[in-house]
């Protein structure tokens, strides 16, 4: 299990006068088992690719814990988390300032391999071109090739081939299909979808867009992000039919139905206001507040925390309309 | 085909820098022919006369027209005659040249790669402490002596380790004294004499590449790759020569150029230390308005940016993969 626990990061933003903090991360822990999907959902500037970073290794939180299959992450004096962190990879959303200019795509993958030792080194070519087979690119075709020599789409395949060569038990996708055309994304997420089944991956999907989210984690969890808070979990089917959190329900509005009759009918939510408030002057009570169609007096005054939805175990939800309406009842 | 179409251009360029040089030349004032020919007809020598003298003397008609002379002159470059020196009389011009240009060479070259290697070190180890007092210290450094020109870092650098503390020898580039060959006497001595202006090359060249370093490694470590690089697990070691590589190809271009400028920037270095090299030529040559050595030197210089504008071009998309040609 790949899992943050109360993890916050917060960034020194350089002013005129000094400088001050900002917490992009704000006490968050989400979870993921291999050959599982967990969807991160939320607007730009939430604070998505800053958790994937903390989850994959890359950002020490600034206080909370990251855990892989039971190994403490950022572990300080102990080096040895770093050879734990390889089980975590981390896929960009950009294919282009990923894959370094100046190696072909050979090199860029048996640098890993031959560095960890993962494959003996007389099958180190083998290997890169099996890699390359499994994400349905023609080793042939790709593997002396330099990154500008590829379209975005081999790029993001070999972005994952290049993933896949350290043997990745769990891997943060960070908007990896949104600067690949709309015609392969579909493709682009069943290879993931498949290779991750196929491995026994666990998959932490970061996504701005609840259309892919809902196909990617069809099985999965999905939480949904606000100004660096997790506002709403669960499983994909009760947060997309039965969303509690009004900053969930706007998000879900907001998705052009497809067809007539889609599956999902939720009535539909607009926010108040379409500004979202700075990281540095957040409201006092409830993050959503100032945006939110349906907040009365308590929400100015304290944060609601993520609580478990009655009758609705797994399902968590951080607003108080929660209390008001198991009052009601 | 590219290479070719370039050298072709790089030719031409050749041919208008050969040509823009004879004709400034001529417009300067003061012309030590004319100024020999007047003396003569002063001295009650009859004209024509002292037109044969002239023409005994440096091998020109001061009457012909400028454009047959432009034209003796192109005829005579092509066959790899530059000419005679009009200052020092009867001394063809190209040896006057070859004998200069390994000064300059050996200075040029030791200088720029001496400081273009700095700058490298010093510009990755600013990207890599970002926002610390060592990029603060090191940035404003360079930035500093970026702005100081040679000339003056030569100045200081004479008059300080020279006249005062008395460490280096002052002017020239070997010690008279000894016979010029590959004994270890002269090439000592010509180590010796060198270290002053190579250093002040150094001083005066080693904040622009440190600068060009920085922005260029910056710009690697905010890549994805570099992330990509970390979280497979790969060495600082690994890391580190990935982002030296990659920063170092904006600058080969600057560095191949550089080579060729400076050639030309020897200049004010070899006055200050008084180095027999193609710059104190241009500057002694212009001075004396010796023509036929001036059109040599200018020529030179200008071949030597071309031709590194030439090979910058060709070797860049040899070392980028980027760049396909
Ligand atoms: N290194 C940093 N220093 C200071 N602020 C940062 C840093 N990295 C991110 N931030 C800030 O943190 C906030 C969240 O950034 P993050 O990239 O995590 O958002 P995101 O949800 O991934 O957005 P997007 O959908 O646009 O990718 C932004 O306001 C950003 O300006
Ligand atoms: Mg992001």
């Amino acid at each position: 299990m790949l899992a943050c626990n109360d993890v916050v990061k917060q960034f020194a933003i350089r002013r005129t006068w000094g400088s001050r903090q900002v917490t992009v991360v704000n006490r968050v822990s989400v979870s993921v088992e291999a050959s599982h999907v967990l969807c991160i959902v939320g607007e730009s500037g939430c604070g998505k690719t800053t958790l994937g970073k903390v989850l994959a290794g890359l950002l020490a939180p600034t206080l909370g814990s990251v855990t892989v299959d039971g190994t403490l992450l950022y572990h300080p004096g102990n080096k040895a988390w770093e050879r734990e962190a390889l089980k975590i990879q981390l896929i960009h959303q950009d294919p282009f300032s990923t894959l370094n200019p100046v190696h072909t795509v050979r090199e860029e993958l048996s640098l890993p391999l031959l560095h960890h030792q993962i494959v003996p080194k007389s099958l180190v070519g083998e290997e890169c071109e099996h890699l390359l087979t499994r994400t349905g690119l023609d080793p042939k075709v790709v593997i002396d090739k330099y990154p500008h020599e590829l379209s975005g789409g081999q790029r993001q395949r070999v972005v994952l081939a290049r993933a896949l060569s350290v043997r990745p038990r769990y891997i943060v996708a960070d908007e990896a299909v949104s600067m690949v055309d709309v015609s392969s994304r579909l493709i682009m997420l069943d290879l993931f979808l498949e290779i991750a089944q196929k491995e026994r991956i666990g998959l932490v999907f970061i996504t701005h867009d609840f259309g892919l989210a809902r196909y990617v984690a069809l099985e999965g969890t999905i939480a949904v992000m606000y100004l660096g808070r997790v506002v709403e979990f669960g499983g994909t089917e009760t947060v997309i039919h039965q969303p509690r959190h009004p900053y969930t329900k706007v998000l879900l509005s907001s998705i052009p139905p497809l067809q007539a009759g889609d599956d999902f009918k939720i009535d539909k939510v607009y926010p108040r206001s379409f500004d979202v408030p700075s990281l540095e002057l957040l409201p006092p009570g409830c993050v959503f507040e100032p945006r939110c169609p349906y907040a009365f007096d308590r929400c100015q005054s304290a944060l609601p925390v993520l609580s478990t939805v009655v009758h609705e175990p797994g399902h968590q939800v951080a607003c108080y309309l929660e209390d008001e309406e198991t009052a009601v009842v | 085909m590219n290479t070719l179409r370039r050298f072709g251009v790089a030719l031409i360029m050749i041919w208008m820098v050969v040509t823009l040089t004879f004709f400034m030349i001529r417009l300067m004032p003061g012309n030590p022919i004319f100024d020999a020919y007047q003396t003569l007809l002063q001295q009650g020598v009859p004209s024509q006369q002292a037109l044969v003298q002239i023409h005994i003397l440096y091998d020109v008609y001061p009457n012909q027209s400028v454009v047959v002379q432009y034209l003796l002159y192109m005829w005579h470059l092509l066959h790899g005659n530059f000419g005679t020196s009009v200052v020092y009389t009867g001394r063809p011009v190209l040896p006057i040249i070859l004998a200069a240009a390994p000064w300059t060479l050996l200075l040029v070259s030791i200088g720029l790669t001496i400081s273009f290697f700095i700058g490298l070190l010093l510009g990755v180890l600013i990207a890599l402490h970002r926002n610390t007092w060592f990029d603060n210290l090191m940035s404003q450094l360079a930035s500093i002596f970026h702005g100081i020109p040679n000339y003056i870092t030569g100045f200081v650098f004479l008059y300080f380790f020279t006249v005062i503390l008395n460490w280096f020898p002052f002017g020239n580039i070997y010690n008279p004294a000894i016979h010029p060959g590959f004994s270890y006497g002269f090439v000592a001595s010509v180590a010796y004499h060198s270290v002053l202006p190579i250093a002040a090359y150094v001083f005066g060249a080693f904040g622009t590449w440190t600068l060009s370093t920085k922005s260029a490694a910056m710009a690697v470590l905010g890549d994805d790759f570099t992330m990509a690089d970390r979280i497979r697990g790969l060495t600082s070691e690994q890391q580190l020569e990935h982002l030296v590589h990659n920063s170092v190809l904006p600058l080969f271009t600057g560095f191949v150029l550089s080579l060729g400028i400076m050639f030309g920037g020897a200049v004010f270095i070899e006055e200050t230390f008084s180095i027999p090299g193609l710059g104190y030529l241009v500057a002694t040559s212009t001075a004396q308005r010796d023509y036929p050595v001036m059109q040599g030197v200018f020529l030179v210089l200008a071949g030597a940016v071309i031709v590194a504008n030439f090979l910058a071009d060709t070797l860049y998309s040899r070392i980028d993969p980027r760049i396909r040609v």
